[in-house]
């Protein structure tokens, strides 16, 4: 990366000097190699370091945004993943028909939507023309003191970008739902099932979407390991408090430290998120428990 | 279908950008060069129409008696002297006072000798404490300027009005005497008090004046250019301006004599005003200056008559000040100044000249520059012809701050070469509108800095398919040269590529495309193979399970078995199967390419000359343009992107379905 915090820090009026000072404190001066040895051993004793452009710890940095990340990315991955699969089932379930095509349509058209620019667009639509929601930030400004007004607050400044992450991600769960079911309402054993006479509704409920959960749930597990990174482009767009906004600043401001602690907290949460992808999967689909 | 023909279109667009788009590439023209009307947007400008709101004018008539008679303007001002005769125990005459003149907005008594109090708006104010047997003293007079507001002069749809600034400026001296040696202890409370109907007096300005410690007169000159009031008037229709004196004298011995000046009292009332008439700001139409519609104020005439027949020439200036707000960003960028003049001759007026120069200056940020002279419109009159009304327009190109004050000057200058000649004119001027207006901006307006949005539209199409295209080519052709390989040898090699398959597959794409993007120099190829580095794992995947299957048919086993190198069965045999697979992955990766290359493009981190549609919502997004309803600016950019990734993805599950039927539901 060209320059360092160093040369961000100081600004304009650039003195080599006190450059020089900051690069010690940093201990940026070192060779690469020794800086490197440095970061293993710290991630090794969970010592994230300080921020150089904060000049608190790391952990601190990112705690104060991970709740706000994790509320946005939960509640938009909570929409998501309910949409995506009503969304499936029904077009599953009239499946070839104009409404099928339709939704699997529209649902396209928000996959190749950029997110930022529906952003802007609900943005202009619903806090713009009409001022139903506040444009931008996490809470009022000032943040009410009154716990229950607090959370109105960021409830209500939740709303806009909960549902643009939403709304751009929903695509591949209803896709995926609706090819699966498709697939499996193929299969002999609904067909068995038909002739048994059971309820369409218990078919489609108790026999096929037991089987067309399983791709969805490493998709979700998939979607929960992201849940740490934000939206970078949501968040920028309504200046959420979050993670995601925090990477790209930290890039912009050379701030390498976060931008290590981000990526290792990420790296592990991606793990662990696969990891328990597994073992649901293990629960749900006996053919491949683990012995 | 719908899909391809989305494509074509915007390739099309991409081909023939350089003919479609008049513009070279990063530097846009500001305007189209055909009518407007044609057009389906022509989004404006943002144009604004400033009633005339505030004529100045004064004369120095160098040896011509002038009477500037000013209609119109909408505030009649009555002059009333109150003084209060609750005087207790002294008696005040008042001298000089009495404004004759009626005038409107601008009141000037320029010129009068302060210590006589002659001239028009002068006064001497004296009071003598005739009875010493009082304690205290006190007691207090006013003047009184009435200004009542003339509806009528404006023209309909006037919605709000308020006076949005008063200013004032007067001499004043103060001499405070006693007829005792002793220490006088009297002094004056003098304020300057702004009432309305609406509320309690305003006040501007308040200052007591005492007695010195010494014996003796006290004397105090205030000559103060102006002081403002900045309006929190409401709506009011009558005002008063009041000049407040309390005296007071404390000392019963005391017999102290005060006597005031107060003289060239000017007091000018700038309003504001809201019409009904829709706001043309920022809208997407162009209203056109409709005459009739401003007419009322802003209607002059001056009279001149050469009463001494040794000057050479009189000229009366007069200028039109109005603020400027300029709610976008992007800065006005001509006003036309428009108005109805005519010359009436009243006696033969031999060779005398008028010319009318229009001067223009924009005061802003503390600094006045002049930003256009016209040239003088010069009547040499044929004094016999009778007059007629004729139409003069003034247009000022140049650049305008956003905010500030822009002041139009007529300077009306007669010359009279030969002073014989007395002639006598009248000159009016009539229907004065100033309109300013904003660029034209194309097709789809304009951006923060005037960026034509259509022309970064079409340049942002041939960015668009330059970085998908040639990243969806370098991705598909990673993703089946590792899936090739993977799936082809197996074993180690297999297990090497495929966790690093997974590795892509898993890291959070954007996060990567931004740490990388930001350590590179942000040139568009760099930006290409960056999104590149993160697409080709899905083709890769499918490459490799393909070729799996495929290489354990017994026809690769049966080429091998005669001898043929992996080479040779990779290229003639497996390839050939999978390559319709790449067809469908080539097209989706471009609609994802498409989509990464705007997210990177809007977090600001392609070259600033690679005009791209993401680019174009960062500058939308940095200026803000989404708060303030700039609708044009945001939406058609992302519209494109929207269409063209549903195309191409449309486009990709169409070959899909038709390439691979069978494989394809069953994988």
């Amino acid at each position: 990366m060209p320059g360092d915090a160093s040369s961000i820090l100081i600004g304009d009026y650039f003195d080599p000097l006190r450059a020089e000072q900051l690069r010690m404190l940093w201990g940026l001066d070192q060779p690469l190699f020794v800086q490197f040895i440095q970061y293993i051993i710290n991630m090794f004793t969970f010592n994230y370091g300080y921020s150089f452009v904060e000049s608190r710890p790391v952990i601190e940095t990112i705690a104060a945004r991970l709740p706000n990340t994790l509320l946005l990315t939960g509640t938009a991955a909570a929409i998501t993943i309910i949409l995506g699969i009503v969304a499936g089932i029904a077009a599953a379930t009239r499946r070839g028909s104009t409404a099928d095509k339709g939704m699997v349509t529209t649902t396209l058209a928000f996959y190749s939507t950029p997110s930022f620019w529906l952003g802007m667009i609900f943005i202009l639509l619903f806090a713009t023309y009409l001022p139903l929601f506040p444009k931008r930030g996490t809470v009022h400004s000032p943040a009410p003191e009154d716990p229950l007004l607090f959370a109105l607050s960021v409830a209500h400044h939740l709303m806009l970008p909960a549902f643009t992450l939403a709304l751009v991600s929903f695509g591949a769960y209803m896709l995926v739902t609706r090819n699966t079911l498709v697939e499996v309402m193929s299969e002999d054993y609904i067909l068995t099932a038909r002739a048994k006479g059971v309820n369409e509704n218990a078919i489609l409920y108790k026999h096929a979407m037991r089987n067309a959960i399983l791709p969805l749930v490493s998709m979700i597990a998939l979607t929960f390991g992201f849940l740490i990174t934000g939206a970078t482009l949501t968040e920028t767009v309504f200046d959420w408090y979050g993670v995601g906004r925090l990477i790209f600043d930290s890039i912009q401001a050379r701030d390498y430290p976060v931008l290590q602690a981000i990526f290792f907290i990420l790296a592990i949460a991606v793990i662990i998120a696969n990891f328990i992808a597994d073992l649901l999967y293990g629960y749900l689909d006996p053919r491949v428990r683990f012995d | 279908m719908v899909g391809l023909i989305i494509i074509l279109f915007f390739l099309t667009i991409a081909l023939f950008a350089p003919l479609i788009a008049p513009w070279p590439s990063p530097g846009f023209a500001p305007a189209l060069a055909f009518p407007t009307w044609l057009l389906p947007f022509h989004s404006t400008g943002f144009q604004s129409i400033h009633p005339v709101e505030n004529w100045h004018f004064n004369n120095d008539a160098n040896g011509w008696r002038s009477n500037a008679s000013v209609e119109g303007i909408g505030y009649t001002v009555v002059n009333n002297s109150h003084f209060n005769d609750n005087a207790d125990g002294w008696v005040f005459s008042a001298v000089g006072g009495g404004v004759s003149i009626t005038d409107a907005f601008y009141r000037s008594t320029a010129g009068s000798d302060l210590v006589d109090g002659s001239g028009p708006g002068c006064y001497t104010i004296q009071y003598y404490d005739l009875r010493d047997d009082l304690d205290y003293g006190r007691t207090d007079a006013y003047f009184d300027y009435n200004f009542t507001f003339d509806a009528d002069r404006y023209p309909p749809g006037l919605a709000s009005f308020y006076p949005s600034r008063v200013s004032v400026s007067y001499s004043i001296i103060f001499i405070i005497e006693n007829n005792y040696v002793i220490l006088p202890a009297a002094n004056v409370i003098f304020s300057l008090e702004m009432i309305n109907s609406s509320g309690p007096p305003i006040e501007i300005f308040s200052s007591t004046y005492q007695t010195s410690g010494t014996f003796g007169w006290f004397a105090r000159t205030k000559n103060m250019p102006s002081e403002d009031i900045i309006s929190t008037f409401t709506t009011t229709q009558n005002m008063t301006l009041r000049f407040h004196f309390v005296f007071q004298n404390y000392n019963a011995e005391n017999t102290p004599y005060m006597r005031i000046h107060l003289d060239d009292i000017q007091c000018s009332i700038e309003n504001s005003y809201t019409y009904t008439t829709t706001n043309p700001q920022m809208e997407g139409q162009h209203t056109t200056q409709d005459g009739s519609s401003l007419t009322g104020p802003g209607s002059f005439r001056f009279y001149y008559t050469d009463t001494d027949n040794s000057s050479y020439y009189v000229s009366s200036s007069g200028w039109i000040q109005t603020d400027i707000t300029w709610d976008y960003y992007d800065r006005p960028k001509t006003a036309y100044l428009r108005y109805n003049y005519k010359i009436e001759n009243l006696t033969a007026w031999g060779d005398a000249q008028i010319h009318i120069i229009q001067e223009c200056y924009v005061e802003a940020n503390g600094w006045t520059e002049e930003i256009l002279r016209s040239d003088a419109i010069t009547e040499n009159r044929d004094w016999t012809s009778s007059p007629e009304w004729a139409w003069n327009d003034f247009m000022i190109t140049n650049t305008f701050e956003r905010r500030g004050t822009l002041w139009i000057r007529l300077r009306i200058l007669i010359t009279d070469p030969t002073p014989e000649d007395t002639p006598s004119l009248i000159i009016f001027l009539d229907d004065c509108t100033l309109e300013i207006v904003g660029n034209y901006h194309g097709f789809l307006g304009a951006g923060q800095s005037g960026e034509d949005i259509w022309a970064q539209l079409l340049w942002g199409a041939q960015n668009a398919f330059r970085v998908a295209i040639i990243a969806a080519l370098i991705a598909t052709i990673s993703g089946l040269v590792v899936g090739l390989i993977a799936g082809y040898y197996g074993g180690i090699i297999d297990e090497i590529l495929s966790r690093l398959t997974d590795f892509f597959l898993i890291i959070p794409g954007l996060a990567l495309m931004i740490v990388l993007a930001a350590i590179l120099q942000p040139r568009w190829w760099n930006i290409v193979w960056i999104i590149a580095l993160i697409g080709w794992t899905s083709t890769a995947r499918i490459v490799r399970s393909k070729v799996i299957t495929e290489k354990q048919r017994a026809y690769v086993d049966a080429a091998r078995a005669i001898g043929a190198s992996d080479f040779y069965i990779i290229s003639k045999h497996i390839l050939p199967i999978v390559i319709p697979i790449l067809f469908a992955q080539f097209i989706l990766a471009a609609a994802g390419a498409l989509l990464a290359e705007a997210g990177l493009a809007f977090l600001g981190l392609t070259h600033p000359l690679d005009v791209s549609w993401g680019r174009m919502l960062m500058q939308a997004f940095q200026s803000g343009a989404s708060y303030i309803g700039a609708w044009w600016y945001v939406f058609f950019p992302g519209l494109c992107i929207l269409f063209l990734a549903l195309a191409f993805t449309l486009v990709g599950y169409a070959i899909d379905e038709v390439l691979n039927p069978p494989d394809h539901v069953q994988s």
